[in-house]
Order: structure tokens, then sequence, then C-alpha cells
């Protein structure tokens, strides 16, 4: 075989230009004989093609066509619909499963308030938080009044910059001196560079726990919250019938001691059991002075960073404002659904192209030896 | 305004200047491709049959109407030679083989009775390549686009092709001569 001329060659003999070589010639005369040749479709070829499109048209005019979708566009939209069926499902069986956690956080902070009168101790939320601030307050419990409890809150807030982290830090002193609290420690640490932190340790009169709450909560961007409650009434009730009792057995045994026909043995058991009930009473005391202790202030544990959080939550402006918030917050869940679609029925859409295109190659080669053999 | 839309003058009685311009191409081109004059009428008809149905689906930014034709029919020729390579299969066994085209007319009016043997010897592909570039006259990219190469793929094999033809082409003339 003689050896095939250069791609460039082909182009320019194809364009008209001579060969200049043997081989060149030869294939120039060969593409003039080729170009000669001369072939049109029959009459009748012609005819029946314009059959095809005549009863297709008359149906289109009366509205009778059937019009099926491509095979191409029903393959592509089968797998996106696949892939959304798929997503969907995953997204809604997802939200159900973490939407759980979230329910049962309500109810058992529900049920704090609800149970406080029996039970002994309750770890009534650990509520991480993005936003809402006021929902958090709202979500929060709060000491019940008449009642002896003990009433931990932990909180950490972001402030904003160093200078903030400062000056909230200030400012938690301040207040809780101004809710006749105290600050039983504090940690403030603000590095050159890297985040800032300030851990105070506080105990505020459960009366203002309230107001407290609501103070700290406006310092930042609470990223997270935990308030536990002991009850502690029953443990009150216990030591005060405790006090009543051992008082009584006191006067009883003094009582009997005013007795002048005790003999030298009773008495001396008596006083012997005088001074225990003594020492167990005081034992006691010093126990409910403990609890009421406990009681009467509420304690905080306050960690404040330094971080880009916002630094309070944004006040509603009117139904402008509220319609912009509910308008954003549709549009957040939408991107978020958006994304989980996207992650969840990316892998697919990525098998199902890379399949596409293995497949086109595949045919192609096919094609291709199809027509060698041909 | 969108670029995807029928083909022109593809609807209704307006499809007759679409056959008019560009049936004797995609004849030809199935001609040569199948080297059967009478099952390229065939696969001409399917191809327009095929054209009319799937009107709404040419797309002017990635080929003319001619390109979309010539594509359209070389994937109809494609479906028929898939067929018929199993139907020969299946029926090996139980049939001998159709005779030789020989007595079908020839590829184009005008050939000689040598070039018409030397392009018998081709492969399908090689005069695929052949018909698009000497007698459709496509330039390269368009060719490329078609059969579904690169531009310099596509000369590439084109001059295998006419290599292939011309020394074909040299064997059948000396066996005349002699």
């Amino acid at each position: 075989m003689s050896s095939p001329i250069a791609p460039d060659r082909i182009e320019a003999l194809l364009r008209g230009e001579g060969g200049t070589d043997r081989g060149e010639r030869r294939i120039a005369a060969l593409l003039d004989e080729l170009a000669l040749g001369a072939v049109s479709a029959p009459d009748a070829l012609r005819e029946r093609v314009l059959a095809h499109a005549a009863p297709a048209a008359a149906l289109k005019r009366h509205g009778l066509a059937l019009r099926l979708p491509g095979t191409r566009r029903a393959r592509l939209g089968t797998v996106l619909a696949t892939a959304a069926a798929i997503g969907g499902l995953a997204y809604v069986v997802q939200g159900q499963t973490s939407s759980t956690p979230v329910a049962v956080q309500g109810l058992s902070t529900h049920r704090a308030s609800e149970k406080a009168q029996g039970a002994t101790y309750q770890t009534v939320g650990a509520v991480p938080l993005t936003s809402a601030d006021s929902a958090s307050r709202a979500l929060a419990p709060l000491p019940q009044v008449g009642r002896a409890q003990d009433y931990q809150a932990s909180m950490r807030v972001a402030v904003g910059d160093g200078a903030a982290l400062s000056r909230r830090t200030s400012e938690v002193i301040r207040a809780t001196r101004g809710f006749g609290g105290a600050v039983a420690s504090t940690d403030f640490q603000l590095p050159a560079s890297g985040s800032g932190h300030a851990y105070i340790d506080l105990r505020v009169p459960v009366a203002r726990a309230q107001d407290a709450l609501a103070r700290f909560s406006s310092l930042g961007h609470i990223t997270s919250q935990r308030i536990a409650i002991e009850d502690l009434q029953p443990t009150v009730d216990r030591q005060s019938n405790r006090v009543r009792a051992l008082r009584r057995k006191l006067a009883l045994t003094e009582a009997r001691l005013l007795d002048p026909a005790l003999s030298a043995v009773d008495r001396a058991k008596l006083e012997s059991v005088l001074a225990d009930a003594r020492v167990g009473l005081d034992s006691v005391l010093r126990g409910l002075r403990v609890t009421q202790g406990r009681a009467a202030f509420a304690r905080f544990s306050l960690e404040l960073v330094t971080g880009s959080g916002p630094i309070a939550a944004k006040p509603q402006t009117g139904a402008f404002g509220k319609t912009t918030d509910r308008a954003l917050a549709v549009l957040g869940r939408v991107g978020r659904a958006g994304l989980y679609l996207a992650i969840v029925a990316g892998p697919f859409l990525a098998v199902t192209l890379l399949g596409g295109l293995a497949y086109r190659r595949t045919r192609r080669r096919s094609d291709r030896r199809l027509l060698e053999e041909a | 305004m969108s670029a995807r839309g029928t083909i022109p003058g593809a609807d209704g009685d307006a499809f007759a200047e679409l056959v008019g311009g560009h049936l004797d191409d995609v004849f030809r081109y199935l001609a040569y491709l199948t080297g059967d004059r009478s099952l390229a009428e065939d696969l001409a008809a399917d191809t327009f049959e095929r054209a009319f149905r799937e009107r709404r689906r040419f797309d002017p930014r990635r080929a003319g109407p001619r390109g979309w034709l010539l594509a359209i029919a070389r994937s109809t020729a494609l479906d028929h030679l898939r067929s018929e390579r199993r139907r020969r299969v299946r029926e090996q066994t139980y049939a001998q083989p159709a005779s030789d085209a020989a007595d079908a007319p020839g590829f184009c009016d005008g050939y000689s009775a040598s070039l018409e043997a030397a392009l018998r010897s081709l492969s399908a592909g090689d005069r695929e390549v052949v018909a698009l570039r000497v007698l459709l006259d496509l330039d390269a990219a368009a060719a490329a686009r078609l059969i579904g190469i690169t531009p310099t793929a596509c000369s590439t094999r084109l001059s295998r092709a006419l290599s292939r033809l011309a020394q074909e082409l040299e064997t059948h003339e000396l066996a005349d001569r002699t």
C-alpha cells in the first residue's frame, strides 16, 4: 500500500492545489475522478419521503399528533426525577430523625417545670443555639418561686472582638453586683493573636435569676446554653423535720433530767442522750443552712468568647422586617434543602454521567468496528 | 430567543423544501456508506421520516440542516448494519450468504468499473469519510463532528482511505488489463 499523505496535504489537495510528487498527483487525480461521479435520489424516493410528511402534517393540523418525548430527554428526565426522589426521600428521612432531639429537648424543658414538684434532680436542657436568643430565653426554665431549688446555668456567648470581650466581662461583674450577687471566680484571657475568652462563675440571688438570665443572654450571640435544676425542697423538708424531732427530743430529755428522783445511772444515760441530740441537731442545722444557701443563690457559669456571631438578636422592625426575616428564613431553608439534595443526589448524577460517557464511548467504538467490518 | 426549534421549512408542506434541498446529499451519502442504492433509498426514506418526527430536536447551534440530516442518516444506517449483523449471525447456519452486490447499481453514475470495484473493496468506514469529504464537500470539522472524531483524525482517516482506494484501484486496473 502506498504511504498515506499528510493530513495538511490532503486538505490542500481537496482545496484544488496540485500534487507535488507522484503520490500526491495520483491522489489528486483520484479525487477528481471521485468528484465526477453523480448520483441523484430517484423520483420515487422523493415522493415516498414527502408522503411521510403529509399524514403527519395533517394530524398535526387537527391536533391529533401523538408527541412522545425524545428518548434522550426521557432518559435525562428519568435520571433527574430518580435523583430528586432519592434526595427528597433522604431529606425527609433525615429531617424526621434530626427533628426528634429537638422535640425531646422542648418536651424535657416543659416537663422540667411540670415535674419539679417531686423530682430531686433534673437536667432540663443543653440547648446549642445558633440564633433567636429571645426564643432561647423563652425555652430556658426558671427557678420556681417558693420552692428550694439548686439552679445552675452555663452559657457560652460570642461577644465580638477583644474590646467587646473586655467590656462585656466588666458588664457581667457590674450586673452581678447589681443583682445582689457575687463573682466566685473569673478567668480572663485575651492573647495578642487568636481567640480570647473569659470564664466567670457567679452567684445571683434566686429571686433575680430571671433578670440575670435575660441580662446575660443579651451580652451577645449565645452559642450554647445548659440549665440544670436540682430540686432541694425534699432535702429541706427532711432536714427541717429532723431539726424539729431533735428539738423535741432535747426538750423531753431536759425535762426528764429535772426529775430529782432520777438515779445516778439513769441521769448519766439521759445526759449522754442529750449530748448526742445536741450534736445531731448542730449537724442537721449545718446541713440545712448549706441546703438553704444552695437554694438561695443561682449559679451561673458564663464563658464569653470572641467570635464573629451577631452581637445581639436583631430586633424586629415592624411588619416589613418580619416579612423580610420570614422570606430570608424560607430562602435559607430552600438553600439548605438544595444543598442537601445536591450532596445526596450528586454521586448518583456523577455515576450516571460517567456511565453515559462510557456508554457513548463504547457505542462509538462499536460503530467504528461495525463500519470497518461492513 | 431560543436557538433550539424546528428546522427551517420542516413543518407541513414546507417540508418539501428541506427534502428538495438535501435528499440528494443524504441519498448519496447512504449509497456510499452501504454500497447498495436500493438499501440507500430505504434508509433515506427512514432518515427523513425520523427527521420529520424529531424536527423539534433540531439545534442550529450544533449543526445546520444538512449536518443534522446526515447525522440522522448515519444513525439510521448504523442501526440497519447492526440489525443486519445480528440477522446474519442468526441465519448463518441455515442460509447461504446473500450474493454480492456486484450486479447492483454502482455507487455513482459515471464511475469506471475499476473505481466501483475499488470502492466496494473499502470498508464502510473508509467509504463514509470519502463520501463526506469528497462527494458532499464537508469541511474537516463538520465531517469530524458527524463521525465523532477530531478534525485531524478525520483528515488522517481520509488520507488512509484514499491511499487504500488508490492501491485497490491500481490492483483492479492491472487485473482488467491482464
